[in-house]
């Protein structure tokens, strides 16, 4: 059979005779061949990257999605082709001569050809990210963080998103910063703004500390960061800096996606070059405008004495803009400390461990379809995809009073399992009925419940569980009987995979 | 011994390169080349001469039937070189003793089971199954005989009994099944193509190298699936899927092979080619294995079989000898169609001893004393002037089993 020298080419046939020969485990995997079209994709869509012009505008992470969104079809292409050629033909393996530790190897073998197949999106992303992040040198980010620092001596205590109404102090003697800054050489400050950011004290109250802890703590980060940002002379006190930033924007998004009852026109309107320049020659022309160099060198070395000055002169007409402002230069020193320094985005740590689950389940449910028989297998699915409707569901009804969401993930993942394997021997029993399923759904929802009525509990009612007294003993009992529960329902399922290795006969 | 049992098998493949057509002379060569542990340089000639033989038939013999001819006697010439060379350089067999040890035993094996309304029970049964001979399961539908070889083949859990492999000394199921070859009733869908899978599978039962490579070109060759070799499930027949299950099974060199109605998709030739070279295979000398195997084609497997089992209703009726069953018979059983009436042969036979006529569609059975030959019965038939189209002596087949009064 004449076979296409690109996708078959000889070395690869000459290895793949190879590995049938010697090692048949390995090469019903065929990673090589897997691995292989992914590196040929990688080289393809990284040398599509490569010619990408990007500019200043491209800064913007969300700015590759579709792109990025092409390489997973074609990452789940691949991945799909590989699942019908490689693991449809190990299911017909006939008991061979495979050891306990073959089943291991065979699984991580599968993981490390998934990963290899979805590098085919990073390939492309990775390029991109790279291309970006070193549109603005290192150098000049160093200056420009040090601007900042200059800049942001004139903004404190003014940057209240949900509060323009409250004292939102800002001088006019800010003005020459921010003329500057507007005016920089550096391409993307004229683009988009700069600035370090903080939280205002006033704003977090009694209330708001109560139910959002979490928002203090990203407070006392803010306030060693900034505090920080005085010194920052070397690179890699700028590295850690950025990082430092990086890691607060992260909670500061958290908080502001909790507040979506916020004008989301206003938190997103974008203020260009021409209306800031607009805004400043305006205030130019009404206000008058201290010299910048001496006020903000004194202001550097004596942050009391610049607060001060800055609450004696409040320009109120300029107040609504500096805001927006603000915010502005938040959202780029994050997108720019992220594109420079930190790896998030695609790359973040939570996308990393995110993706490195999602490919971790496609193996486990590979393994589970080695071991299971066919229908079994589409039971399988068709509660993968019944289940987490449910779960939907519920997660939406508790959602508003309750934030347990990772303890009812757990949940999720127990009664998954629980149902699945509840499922096979129920196949296998030949005990499929309407009742059944009816009692395999009613234990779910109490799997499902019984914690969240727990925290209900634990938490008196408020919903508030890190503040409540007690909370982690009380944790650590529950996540002591869910993972009772969890391996209690694994149990069978491991049962049969073992019955399945060691070829016992079935009942 | 061991110079008797090579001129044995070289007196038979002489007389196979007799016959018009080499098949069955060259599938007889690689099995006699497997048993006498030649050299691979030898193995590999006689593989090529298999080869030649297959490409050979696959050339339409009308197309240019001289050079067919002629290409034939020279194959021929190089079978009878190659036997020479065998003569002189074969090894004697290591141990050809090696036929009929018991591969596996079973004690009061039996599985129930429990359904709403219905429950199924195979009676327990003590079994012995020996290398090189062949054991046919025979019964109605549903009476038993798929549970009897999916318990032997592991795949399904017994309620009772036990089941031995005194080869092994071991009762773990996942060694034992690393010599049991078992070809279901519903052959699994397989993907990849032919050679693949052999390859593949030989590789995982430890033929690895170059061993692999003789392996699987050997059985290819051996059962006849040369031009099938690239292809995938969906390009070949359903008689060839079942041969191509064989050769999987085959490949590694099973002790004991168990089959589920294979002759079921075969049509008459291939049924007879299929047990002939079962019977061919399971008494090498090399690798005897003992073969259990279902079928509804029930002469077929009697003429094949060493030994009958005959499952009714769970109860196993028979099982023993092929050559034991009916020798305490009390009567003689004649298989009979042809274009009289029912009435005409009770009235044609009435006067012999003990006769009884049972209808069972469109064939008559009938029953007489033990003592009159069978070729009686057809005697005093064409003397009454009644026409036979079809006449078969069952009296010692498990065919008068299936009797609906038993």
């Amino acid at each position: 059979m004449k076979k296409n020298i690109l996708l078959y080419p000889r070395f690869l046939q000459r290895f793949d005779n190879y590995l049938v020969k010697k090692y048949p485990l390995m090469w019903s995997i065929r990673a090589h061949y897997f691995l292989y079209y992914s590196l040929l994709s990688c080289l393809v869509l990284s040398a599509l990257a490569m010619i990408t012009p990007i500019g200043m505008a491209d800064l913007d992470y969300h700015s590759h999605e579709v792109s990025i969104s092409i390489s997973s079809i074609l990452a789940v292409t691949v991945t799909c082709f590989w699942i019908y050629k490689t693991v449809i033909f190990d299911k017909q393996r006939q008991f061979g001569k495979r050891k306990i530790t073959d089943e291991y190897i065979s699984f991580f073998l599968s993981y490390a050809t998934l990963v290899g197949m979805w590098f085919i999106i990073f390939s492309y992303a990775g390029v991109l990210e790279f291309k970006r992040s070193n549109i603005v040198s290192e150098k000049e980010l160093i200056e420009d963080v040090n601007a900042a620092n200059l800049a942001q001596v004139f903004m404190l205590k003014t940057s209240d998103y949900n509060h323009q109404d409250e004292s939102d102090n800002t001088s006019n003697q800010s003005l020459p910063v921010y003329s500057k800054l507007l005016n920089t050489d550096y391409q993307y400050f004229s683009k988009h703004h700069f600035h370090f950011f903080e939280y205002d004290d006033k704003y977090i109250d009694g209330e708001r500390a109560g139910t959002r802890s979490g928002y203090i703590k990203g407070y006392d980060s803010a306030e060693g960061v900034r505090a920080k940002a005085f010194k920052v002379q070397t690179k890699a006190e700028v590295h850690a800096l950025l990082n430092d930033i990086a890691d607060l924007s992260v909670k500061y998004d958290i908080y502001n996606l909790e507040n979506s009852h916020r004008d989301e026109n206003e938190y997103f309107k974008i203020i260009t070059f021409d209306d800031l320049k607009n805004d400043y020659d305006n205030a130019i022309k009404t206000q008058s405008s201290k010299p910048y160099n001496s006020n903000a060198h004194k202001s550097l070395n004596n942050e009391t004495t610049a607060n001060e000055d800055l609450q004696d002169n409040k320009t109120d007409d300029f107040d609504q803009d500096i805001t927006t402002f603000k915010r502005l230069l938040n959202d780029r020193l994050s997108d720019i400390s992220r594109l420079k320094f930190s790896n998030n985005g695609f790359f973040g740590n939570e996308s990393l461990l995110f993706s490195s689950y999602f490919l971790l389940g496609i193996c486990i449910l590979l393994q589970i379809f080695k071991n299971v028989r066919w229908r079994q297998f589409i039971v399988l699915l068709v509660v993968a995809i019944l289940l987490p409707i449910i779960y939907a569901i519920f997660g939406l009804i508790f959602s508003s009073g309750i934030r347990a969401e990772y303890y009812v993930k757990l949940c999720y993942y127990g009664t998954f399992f629980y149902g699945v394997v509840h499922l096979i021997l129920a196949y296998d029993r030949n005990e499929y009925s309407i009742w059944n399923i009816v009692g395999i759904m009613i234990f779910n929802i109490m799997v499902l419940t019984i914690p969240v009525f727990t925290y209900l509990i634990v938490t008196e009612g408020e919903g508030n569980y890190y503040d409540s007294v007690g909370y982690k003993e009380n944790l650590y009992i529950i996540q002591l009987i869910e993972t009772a529960f969890f391996i209690l329902f694994m149990l069978p399922l491991l049962k049969r995979v073992y019955e399945r290795i060691y070829a016992l006969p079935r009942n | 011994m061991e110079e008797q049992f090579l001129n044995k098998r070289l007196d038979e493949l002489w007389q196979l390169t007799q016959d018009p057509d080499l098949a069955r002379a060259t599938r007889r060569m690689l099995d006699v080349g497997t048993d006498l542990f030649l050299s691979r340089d030898l193995e590999t000639k006689i593989l090529n001469i298999r080869k030649k033989y297959n490409s050979l038939s696959e050339e339409s013999v009308d197309h240019n039937p001289d050079s067919y001819q002629e290409q034939m006697n020279n194959l021929r010439a190089e079978i009878e070189l190659v036997c020479t060379e065998v003569k002189e350089k074969s090894k004697v067999p290591a141990q050809p003793s090696v036929i009929n040890k018991v591969m596996l035993t079973t004690e009061g094996l039996g599985k129930v089971y429990e359904g709403k309304g219905r429950t199924f029970r195979f009676e327990p049964l003590t079994l012995e199954l020996k290398t090189g001979e062949i054991t046919g399961v025979v019964g109605e539908n549903g009476n038993g005989k798929t549970t009897l070889l999916r318990m032997l083949a592991g795949d399904l859990a017994s309620t009772s009994g036990t089941i031995n492999f005194p080869q092994y000394h071991t009762n773990e199921w996942y060694e034992a099944k690393q010599k049991i070859g078992y070809i279901p009733q519903r052959i699994d869908t397989w993907f990849g193509t032919l050679s693949d899978n052999l390859k593949f599978t030989a590789s995982i039962h430890g033929i690895k190298d170059e061993e692999n490579d003789y392996a699987v070109d050997y059985i290819i060759e051996r059962l006849g699936l040369n031009k099938f070799r690239d292809l995938t499930w969906k390009q070949i027949s359903g008689g060839y899927r079942l041969r191509f299950e064989l050769a999987k099974v085959l490949i590694r060199k099973p002790q004991l092979l168990i089959l589920d109605e294979p002759l079921a998709n075969l049509d008459i030739n291939a049924q007879q080619l299929f047990l002939q070279d079962l019977k061919y295979l399971s008494q090498s000398i090399r690798h005897p294995f003992a073969v259990i195997l279902s079928s509804q084609q029930l002469h077929e497997v009697e003429n094949i079989s060493d030994n009958l089992i005959f499952i009714k209703n769970g109860n196993t009726l028979y099982s023993g000898a092929r050559r034991d069953f009916g020798k305490d018979r009390s009567t003689n059983c004649i298989e009979l169609n042809g274009q009289f009436e029912k009435q005409e042969l009770i009235a044609a036979i009435k006067d012999m001893e003990g006769a009884t006529v049972e209808e069972t569609g469109t064939i008559y059975i009938v029953n007489f004393a033990v003592n009159i030959a069978p070729v009686e019965l057809l005697k005093t038939l064409l003397s009454k002037g009644l026409m036979v189209n079809y006449y078969r002596d069952i009296s010692d087949s498990t065919r008068k089993l299936f009797k609906k009064d038993m």
